[in-house]
């Protein structure tokens, strides 16, 4: 009893969910500012994945400060192959993620080899050789001043549908980068829910105990890693196929500047790493509060950094855990207010 | 032939040799102890055997086949299994799925069910819940098995990861202080269990331990280690009674029974 009616709250919240995703660029078309919001709303799907992709990496117990990184990668190599090969962009974000995957395959062995703060700064300076590799392979990459392309876009036609890679119309874009982003979250779902999700679960609780049951650690960590680096390839696609201007700077506002890897660790944190849908929940409320708080300009780090912390004091859970500190923070809340007039009687 | 064959087995750390050329047997089917004052190298040896440790000279033979320096997931493919000192297990897991864990080996999934689940893989993860129940009755955990691991005290933790271990369907089972810090009721339990398994699964195990009463009552055949040397090997009656080891104990602490 109790059960279907999880089963059913939950498919009931997932279709508000859904309907409300499909729905936002309708309900936002009568706002003067439409046009940006939408391009706000695909920076939140791109950052959802990217984040989601290093929670699957952070499930083995180990950070990766990399996403920035392999963004740039995955963004790099599918416009490249896009505007100077000419191949379709559908095809190039699929390539750009492979490229990624395999760059990530490369590395994985070695940086697996050492665990804890030191793959955090393997992954971290990872992301800063490729910054500085896309700048100086100027005559690849565009150099320092960065990489423009204009294309006459193909369309993909689903029978009386038509997508197509466009700058003028977001709203598209938005549908494309909203599925894209839905299989890839769907398959990272699927995953952590089937039996390779309870191994790495198994090797961040104690990875010499599951080494022990017969988990091979190395082929895990290199399989999850290369798999969160395909996706991290796609949202750099999704992002470069959406801007058509990638750059290598090393500018906080540069989407594959090593900020990027941190924002997407405060999603996460912020969202709550135990749940799936922590980055989903981190990374919308964030990006949407970074928007509102436009007007607090250099004070947002802040304002950001304040909010950070008072999380990570009162919800060490995330964001995505809330329904959990409601009865313990009424409960501490009681014991306050009973406290208070014993306090002030005593001597 | 015997199960495992232990020759001349060393290992150096540094400057320090934690063990030195260690020669035994475990003979199928027997219950065979280790013991040896602190930092005599018993789990050393255990870490030598499963692979978590490399060698630094001599051999494993494993059921005729060598399996020196084999990464610890192969030598659990084996069927090795051990349990660490100290309730090493996965604390946030709830009990159920500690064992479900262990069964990581015998899950008969494929690929794709492994990584993407299924209806196939429902299905089978349905018939392992049902295994790692049988698993948890027979150590006596049956009722908690919703608990979270880290919840419950310390001797039935010490039962999750006897448990743990059983559920990679071990040939020979390594203990480590498997009774160790426990109440005369939970080391009571904990005998019997072990027994049983060599009762009624033929299970062979290697048992390290400082409790000496339990040892003397669980053992068939006995090995004293002290600085990572074999002084002693023989029937619990012979070792209590044999100089060396009496040496030795009174030597580091007076705890021998
Ligand atoms: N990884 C290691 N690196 C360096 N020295 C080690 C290592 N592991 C164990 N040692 C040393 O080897 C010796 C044997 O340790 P071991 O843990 O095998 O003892 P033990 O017999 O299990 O002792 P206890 O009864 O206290 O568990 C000790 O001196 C210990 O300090
Ligand atoms: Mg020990």
């Amino acid at each position: 009893m109790s059960r279907s009616g999880r089963t059913w709250s939950k498919a009931l919240s997932g279709t508000v969910f859904l309907a409300v995703v499909l729905a936002l660029p309708w309900i936002l078309r009568p706002l003067k500012s439409s046009a940006y919001w939408t391009h706000i709303l695909i920076l939140i799907a791109i950052m959802i994945l990217a984040t989601s992709s290093m929670r699957a990496i952070f499930r083995t117990g180990e950070l990766s400060l990399g996403t920035a990184g392999f963004m740039l990668l995955g963004g790099y190599c599918s416009a490249l192959l896009s505007a100077k090969v000419g191949i379709s962009p559908w095809l190039a974000m699929l390539l750009g993620a492979i490229f990624t995957a395999a760059i990530a395959a490369l590395v994985a062995y070695p940086f697996f080899r050492v665990k804890g703060v030191y793959f955090v700064i393997c992954t971290l300076l990872l992301g800063f050789i490729f910054l500085y590799l896309a700048g100086y392979l100027d005559k690849l990459t565009g150099g320092w001043q960065g990489f423009q392309f204009y294309h006459i876009s193909p369309v993909l036609k689903i029978g009386s549908l038509t997508i197509a890679f466009t700058t003028k119309t977001n709203i598209e874009y938005y549908y494309l980068a909203v599925v894209v982003v839905g299989i890839c979250l769907f398959i990272l779902h699927r995953m952590e829910h089937s039996r390779v999700g309870l191994v790495w679960k198994s090797i961040r609780e104690a990875d010499q105990l599951a080494q022990s049951v017969g988990v091979n650690l190395m082929a895990h960590k290199i399989f999850i890693f290369v798999v969160a680096c395909f996706f991290t390839g796609v949202a750099g696609g999704l992002y470069a196929f959406h801007v058509h201007a990638l750059s290598p700077t090393s500018t906080p506002a540069n989407v594959f500047h090593f900020f990027t890897s941190v924002y997407c660790l405060l999603y996460m944190v912020i969202g709550g790493v135990e749940s799936f849908y922590g980055p989903l929940i981190g990374a919308t409320l964030f990006m949407l509060l970074r928007e509102w708080a436009r007007p607090l300009s250099e004070y947002w780090p802040l304002v950001m950094g304040g909010i950070l912390i008072l999380v990570v004091f009162f919800m060490p859970k995330g964001l995505a855990a809330f329904r959990e500190y409601i009865p313990e923070w009424s409960s501490k809340l009681r014991r306050l207010l009973r406290q208070r007039p014993t306090g002030t009687t005593q001597p | 032939m015997a199960l495992l064959e232990v020759r001349s087995l060393t290992k150096r750390f540094g400057g320090l040799t934690a063990v030195s050329e260690l020669t035994f047997d475990v003979n199928e089917g027997e219950i065979l102890g280790i013991i040896g004052p602190n930092g005599a190298g018993k789990s050393t040896v255990f870490n030598l055997i499963c692979g978590t440790l490399k060698p630094t000279s001599g051999t494993l033979t494993f059921r005729g086949e060598n399996i020196t320096g084999l990464p610890p997931h192969k030598i659990a493919a084996r069927g090795i299994a051990r349990v660490f000192q100290g309730n090493v297990l996965f604390p946030e897991s709830t009990v159920i799925t500690n064992v479900l864990i262990g069964m990581h080996l015998h899950t008969g999934l494929r690929t794709f069910g492994f990584l993407f689940g299924g209806h196939h893989a429902r299905r089978r993860e349905k018939a392992l819940r049902e295994r790692a129940m049988e698993i948890l009755e027979l150590v006596g955990l049956a009722d908690q098995a919703d608990e979270v691991a880290s919840s419950l005290p310390h001797g039935n933790q010490r039962h999750i990861c006897l448990a743990i271990a059983l559920a990679t369907e071990p040939r020979l089972l390594l203990l480590d202080e498997p009774v160790t810090g426990m109440n005369a009721e939970e080391v009571a339990a904990m005998l019997e269990t072990l027994r049983k398994l060599r009762r009624e699964q033929g299970m062979t195990l290697v048992v390290v331990e400082h409790n000496m009463q339990a040892v003397m009552g669980l053992c068939d055949r006995i090995v004293t280690i002290s600085y990572g040397k074999k002084i002693c090997e023989g029937t619990p009656e012979q070792t209590c009674s044999d100089p060396a080891v009496i040496a030795a104990y009174l030597g580091a602490e007076d705890d021998v029974a």
